[in-house]
């Protein structure tokens, strides 16, 4: 007798569970279905019938990080505008070890698996650069890259400096005074942190803290006095006067739309750039065409106002770059920065 | 007062705390450096401390009122139901999620129902019993289908059978 | 400072039909979610975010918030009638919660959790409401120093569980401590004791492995009294037999009243940990639980107390508006499932920072009546499946039981998709297995394991920040103050201790 209850209530909570998802599915088909013919036909009269003859595709995008985080954000934005093009795309988070598991899972997936990364150079090359992990970038096809996150170097509330150049010389005139939070330590993010501010000419404490949100709290409670953090993050505090963003570390265009007004690191001489885009990768192999699909979608995305509107508040600018693009962006990583990363490290491993 | 037993507790006490003490050398042999080792080596310290107190409480203690640990035979069962779940586990990924999930509730259940039968000698009447248990595995088969992968949208790898 | 205009704007925005669908909708897929072993909440909340691209913000944020609160419930649920944790923030609520099944009076228990957490969760909210802007003040000057005063405070609790037999807790927290550092250094990405395994790297996540804790050695002894005393494991409980035929007796207002003590620590220790980044609800559980058991009159602390099911379920819930505080006032997440509500703000175009609520003023009122508005629906949902879950109990354990682990083994890898978290989990298992059959206490291994990895990072830090001079830590008054309370609360746990001593032996 219970055993039938039990089950007749499982499948009254699964019917209630359909029912809310359906219900909730309900709403968006209206608005979905009157953008597309609009987009389609002002603009792609020619390609909207290659576009029809191609069937509806589903793919996954694993994104390396916990579900919330810009990374995860940036890849639920894109998915939804692949719709638009017969690609339904699935974001499947699998969080774990800066995005290596994530990646080396996929590295492992056969070329026909639809699967795809959504990763940037600190997942590609520097953390396989800094130890074994199971893959590296030549183990994936290039797909395309699309967003690109900024980030910031930022001053607490009060500090003695107003710009890069007060800061340097601050440090030179008060040596061992200032401390520079940043995110974990023996990674991208510290190295870079120490390209701007080199430690053998600035006598300085870096601190590691745990990740960006770390960075804007001690910031905002004076325990640091420098941070490197996100420019979304930094955004809102700065302007409430908790903290000051001094200068931005992009590396795809100087000044963010976010915060025009803040300079970029290398108008001040300093060549510390970050490598931070995000790019999309199919395992070795992956079908030409796939790609090709894929990246012809992204490049008009790009475009998108909204989506260019839904990545400034997240902190990032949507910037395309085309599939050899993309390699190229990456190789160039490859070897200007990762042979003087090893260095940095094996010289930092041998810090104690 | 101290009279040196060796009970359970004891027993277990002294090999806690060599197995600490090994790890605890090991760690000076580790290409790591003295901060990322801080913690480890107290918590090594601290289970060779728990270790040596749980060793000298049944020395001090009068011998009624040591409390032993129960000597049943559970070894079988420690080993057997994480080996069974790990199979599971492995048996929804790579062959299917519905072919495993059914098929481990059928055979579990028809096992029960066939040693409950024998013991009480009513093996006649044990197939419909395991016809209807079948049922119930295969509507549970189709509660986790719905569950997870329509509604919450589980990840699976493609496999080989359903 | 109040803004009345904004108030009527989002009160009729809330009070409406279909913002009451949608927390509907989220309390029961939370709290359905939430009772299913291995995986956690944030699994439907990051289900949920899509939604947000095409729903208003109200709607959006009401399915959250029903999510998260009926999530955050719902593992209470499972914990009090299978001893097997739905989320990690009910590991708490299993020794007494199960220990009341066991007696027969799974009722009460489950309904004492619902009330408890449904009380914790509305203080909390009227906290977060009328104390957002001064607790929101004060977390930011928890700096590296301070934090490590807490967390050492907090670790001092483990002296609390260890005072039965001290051998055995420092051993526990010894384990807990080891199985914390296990993976990557979370400061320098040094891998420790991974024994080359790559799935090791990213450590032992917490869920897999207080669900594996917990529920692994009740699935191995329930399978093996299927084995080998098929007569006897019909039902849960010893009692469980003759229980059949009499009605079970719900939960009186008098008992409710009577567990004042552990609802109001409960309720404090939850709103105010809760409140700052890193600890989350299966601290703040533990936390209230431990300090409870040196307040509770109930000589059944830990064995089968309402008050224990009270104190850590209205601990957990009351995180829930907590967790708020950072996010509005500094748009800093302070939990994973901070962060995904806070990722629907963003795409809701809500930047979330200081100015939030100058800027935003018709939302966060919106958000905060959500809250107090999820209140009564979860209490509603909780009433209606209390039966459902107190009739599953008496399911005979050789058909439940297969099905609980099979649920446990699937929700386990559907939380991150990692198979190797299976393995963790069997892992912790085993080791449950031993803690149980050796009699170790798992308060020093949950304290431990959860506060040793923020300790740990807090105390390095302090000491970079600080160039290794140790007075670093004592500076601030706010350290100064949680370095004397730690010093007073060890002195009273000792003293207590030798008083109980004294008592015994006098007696």
């Amino acid at each position: 007798m219970t055993v039938k209850k039990v089950l007749f209530v499982l499948l009254a909570l699964t019917l209630i569970f359909s029912l809310g998802i359906m219900a909730g599915c309900e709403e968006p088909a209206p608005e979905e279905e009157p953008e597309e013919p609009e987009e389609e036909a002002v603009e792609e009269e020619p390609e909207e019938e290659a576009v029809e003859e191609l069937e509806d595709i589903e793919i996954d995008i694993v994104v390396g990080f916990a579900a919330g985080g810009s990374n995860d954000l940036s890849a639920r934005y894109m998915a939804e505008k692949f719709a638009d093009y017969g690609i339904m795309a699935n974001v499947v988070n699998m969080p774990g070890g800066m995005g290596t598991e994530a990646a080396y899972h996929v590295s492992t997936q056969s070329p026909d698996s639809n699967m795809f990364m959504w990763a940037h150079p600190l997942i590609m090359l520097f953390e396989p650069a800094a130890g074994d992990r199971g893959f590296t970038i030549h183990d994936f096809d290039p797909v395309a890259l699309l967003a690109s996150p900024t980030f910031c170097i930022g001053s607490r509330a009060g500090a003695p400096w107003e710009d890069m150049d007060d800061l340097v010389q601050y440090i030179e005139d008060n040596p061992g005074e200032v401390t520079l939070g940043g995110q974990g330590e023996g990674n991208m993010m510290h190295f870079i942190a120490e390209l701007i501010l080199d430690p053998d000419e600035l006598d300085y404490t870096y601190v590691g803290l745990e990740g960006g949100a770390d960075v804007a709290m001690n910031l905002t409670g004076e325990h640091v006095d420098v941070g490197h953090l996100s420019l979304a993050a930094a955004r809102p505090l700065h302007q409430d006067g908790d903290l000051t963003v001094l200068v931005n570390t992009q590396i795809l265009v100087e000044r963010d739309p976010l915060m025009p007004e803040i300079p970029n690191v290398i108008e001040f001489g300093i060549d510390a750039q970050e490598p931070h885009p995000l790019a999309l990768w199919g395992p070795k192999g992956t079908d030409p065409a796939l790609i090709e699909r894929l990246s012809e979608a992204m490049s008009q995305m790009a475009d998108d106002p909204e989506l260019i509107d839904n990545y400034e508040g997240a902190g990032m600018i949507a910037h395309y770059l085309d599939t050899d693009e993309t390699w190229d962006f990456f190789m160039d990583v490859e070897e200007n920065m990762i042979p003087r990363f090893k260095e940095w490290l094996e010289e930092y491993e041998a810090r104690e | 007062m101290i009279t040196f037993r060796a009970t359970l507790n004891v027993k277990i006490g002294v090999l806690i705390m060599l197995l600490s003490a090994a790890a605890f050398t090991w760690t000076y042999f580790m290409p790591l450096r003295s901060m990322e080792l801080f913690i480890p080596r107290i918590s090594l310290g601290l289970m060779g401390l728990g270790g040596f107190l749980i060793m000298l409480k049944d020395f001090l203690e009068p011998l009624e009122k040591i409390a032993e640990p129960p000597r049943e035979k559970i070894l079988p069962y420690l080993a057997g139901v994480p080996a069974a779940m790990w199979l599971y586990g492995w048996s929804f990924r790579n062959i299917g999620l519905l072919t495993s999930t059914f098929l481990f509730l059928t055979i579990w259940w028809a096992w029960i129902s066939i040693r409950d039968a024998k013991r009480t000698d009513s093996l006649q009447s044990v197939t419909p019993k395991i016809l209807k248990l079948a049922a119930l595995a295969l509507v549970i088969t189709a509660s986790v289908q719905v569950l997870f992968i329509e509604l919450l949208s589980m990840y699976m790898p493609r496999t080989f059978l359903p | 400072m109040f803004d009345m205009d904004a108030m009527r704007e989002a009160f009729f925005v809330v009070f409406a039909l279909d913002t009451a669908l949608y927390i509907m909708i989220g309390v029961i897929v939370g709290i359905s979610v939430g009772a299913i072993p291995g995986l956690a909440h944030s699994l439907p909340i990051a289900l949920v975010l899509p939604f947000s691209f095409v729903l208003p913000i109200h709607q959006t944020m009401g399915l959250l918030i029903g999510t998260y609160k009926g999530g955050t419930y719902g593992g209470s649920i499972t914990a009090i009638s299978f001893g097997t944790p739905g989320t990690s923030g009910a590991a708490a609520t299993v020794a007494d919660g199960y220990g009341l099944t066991k007696l027969g009076k799974g009722k009460k228990a489950l309904e004492m959790g619902l009330y408890a957490s449904v009380t914790g969760d509305t203080l909390s909210d009227l906290a977060l409401i009328f104390l957002v802007v001064p607790i929101g003040m004060m977390a930011p000057r928890f700096g590296p120093a301070e934090l490590s005063a807490l967390y050492f405070l907090a670790l001092s609790l483990v002296i609390v569980f260890s005072t039965e037999n001290p051998g055995k807790g420092i051993l526990a927290a010894g384990v807990g401590f080891f199985l914390a550092i296990i993976g990557r250094d979370i400061l320098t990405g040094g891998l420790r004791f991974t024994f080359g395994v790559r799935y090791l790297e990213a450590g032992f996540p917490l869920v897999p492995l207080l669900i594996g804790f917990f529920a692994v050695p009740e699935i191995i002894k329930k399978i093996k009294e299927v084995i080998e005393r098929p007569d006897d494991s019909g039902v849960i409980g010893e009692a469980a037999e003759k229980l059949l035929k009499l009605k079970e007796e719900g939960l009186t207002l008098k008992e409710f009243l009577a567990s004042w003590r552990g609802l109001g620590l409960g309720t404090i220790i939850g709103t105010l940990l809760g409140a700052l980044p890193g600890p989350g609800a299966t601290l703040c559980s533990y936390t209230a639980y431990s300090v409870t058991s040196q307040f509770s009159k109930d000589v059944n602390y830990g064995k089968g107390a309402l008050e224990g099911v009270a104190t850590a379920e209205a601990a957990n819930n009351a995180t829930c508006g907590a967790t708020f505080i950072p996010l509005l006032t500094f748009g800093i997440p302070g939990s994973s499932i901070a962060a995904l509500l806070m990722a629907a703000l963003i795409m809701q175009g809500i930047p979330l920072g200081p100015r939030v609520v100058v800027d935003h003023t018709v939302v966060v009122y919106t958000l905060f009546l959500l809250l107090l508005l999820a209140n009564p629906f979860n209490l509603l949902f909780g009433k209606i499946l209390i039966p459902v879950y107190s009739k599953l109990t008496r399911i005979p354990a050789a058909i439940l039981w297969p099905v609980i682990t099979l649920v446990l083994v699937i929700g386990t890898y559907a939380l991150n998709n990692r198979p190797f978290d299976i393995v963790i989990c069997l892992i912790a298992g085993v080791i449950g297995y031993f803690f149980k059959w050796f009699k170790l206490p798992d308060g020093p291994l949950v304290l431990s394991f959860l506060v040793t990895p923020l300790f740990e990072a807090n105390f390095r830090q302090a000491l970079t920040i600080s160039r290794g001079d140790f007075t670093y830590f004592f500076t601030s008054g706010i350290s100064q103050v949680l370095w004397i309370v730690t010093l007073a609360t060890i002195i009273l746990f000792v003293r207590k201790r030798r008083k109980t001593d004294a008592d015994i032996s006098g007696n």
